[in-house]
């Protein structure tokens, strides 16, 4: 079970580019935080890699994501945001992730080509679920923060199972049986060892339903 | 029934050069009206209206015109500065006075190239100052410009002679 590939549609033979983690604004202190994970379609001659960043600066809640490419070439991201429920308070809206999706639907019109084609709302139980479902207990997640559970799921989309990451947490240390140049934060040293190759490509990825 | 008029048949062309850290040029064509003491009036021209936008800010400059040759240089701007090894050395800026537009190269790695913009703020200021949009882009970025920026000239079916904003021969 990888969470993005469970609950966003690829089409089969599509293929993860790259991933990303944005310098996240916010401040989870005393703060009931929400996630919006949007799919974004991008133009076919499209750099993923670049526009996921053009992007990521144009949307204020913009926390990281994963880019990728279908069979065809055709570009793809999926972005996560992280923003205080409370501000759908600000504007009396009964929507709590109401801010995101307007900043998102601000960035995409400097993006004429881009559009979003999917999107998940989801509140920390959520997250908690999403982590029960790969069959890990909510006591060993019960003091992460949202956006290290929002990483958690961003890394898993590397082909990390989730229960490696959830283990690694402990040392932050990915791969501790392995000779590798450790960023002593488990979540940025799964993305680093996707980069290097340390993770295996699995033969038919991401497994989509046909 | 009457033929239609080009402009009638005009639909906008846009160009985008995105980079890193949301920053980006754009480009849209306009059909313009222009006034002259000679003849009968209006005379419809191509002009361009350029946008520089970054995080903080969007800077629009509308309804300029260009040198004949704007689109096919710059093209070739773009290619170049996508292929060779060293573009900030070996590429020259691009410059077209008339649109008070620059374009420079100022770093690069094997994947990605450093670009100035500068734009005129006043075409019609005897002393130009400048705005500046300084970003990084990926070469196959620069290199999809290269093709992107030629759907400019693709207007309304252009006639076979010279299209370019500012003078559109055929256009009456």
């Amino acid at each position: 079970m990888t969470f993005l590939y469970e609950n966003f549609w690829l089409e089969s033979g599509s293929r993860l580019t790259g991933t990303w983690l944005w310098p996240w604004r916010g401040s989870e202190e005393g703060q009931d935080l929400v996630v919006l994970i949007s799919k974004v379609t991008l133009g076919i001659n499209q750099d993923g890699s670049m526009e996921c960043d053009f992007l990521s600066s144009h949307v204020p809640w913009a926390f990281g994501g994963i880019h990728g490419v279908g069979p065809s070439g055709d570009p793809w991201l999926m972005l996560a945001q992280i923003a205080p429920a409370s501000l759908s308070l600000v504007v009396n809206s009964e929507n709590d992730w109401w801010a995101m999706v307007d900043g998102l639907i601000r960035a995409l019109t400097y993006n004429n080509e881009a559009e979003v084609s999917q999107d998940v709302g989801l509140t920390k139980a959520d997250l908690h679920d999403a982590y029960k479902d790969s069959g890990i207990s909510v006591d060993r997640i019960a003091d992460w923060s949202v956006t290290e559970l929002v990483s958690g799921l961003l890394a898993e989309a590397t082909n990390m199972a989730l229960t490696q990451i959830v283990d690694g947490r402990t040392r932050q240390c990915a791969f501790p049986d392995t000779t590798h140049e450790c960023q002593h934060d488990v979540f940025r040293d799964v993305f680093a060892g996707w980069t290097t190759g340390l993770i295996p490509v699995p033969d038919f990825y991401p497994e989509v339903d046909e | 029934m009457l033929e239609p008029k080009p402009w009638e048949t005009y639909w906008p062309h846009m160009f985008r050069l995105a980079g890193f850290g949301g920053a980006a040029l754009f480009m849209r064509t306009v059909l313009i009206s222009t006034f002259d003491d000679s003849a009968d009036g209006a005379h419809p021209q191509f002009a361009l209206d350029i946008s520089t936008l970054s995080p903080h800010f969007m800077n629009n400059y509308l309804a300029r015109f260009s040198s004949p040759d704007f689109v096919d240089r710059l093209s070739t701007f773009f290619f170049t500065a996508a292929a060779q090894w060293h573009p900030e050395v070996s590429v020259a800026s691009f410059q077209d006075e008339r649109l008070g537009l620059e374009i420079s190269i100022t770093t690069s790695t094997e994947s990605v190239v450093g670009v100035v913009v500068k734009t005129v703020q006043d075409l019609e200021d005897e002393i130009r100052e400048f705005d500046t949009l300084d970003f990084e882009t990926t070469r196959s970025a620069l290199a999809q410009a290269s093709f992107d920026v030629r759907q400019l000239n693709g207007i309304g079916e252009p006639p076979d002679g010279d299209v370019y904003f500012g003078c559109v021969e055929g256009l009456q």
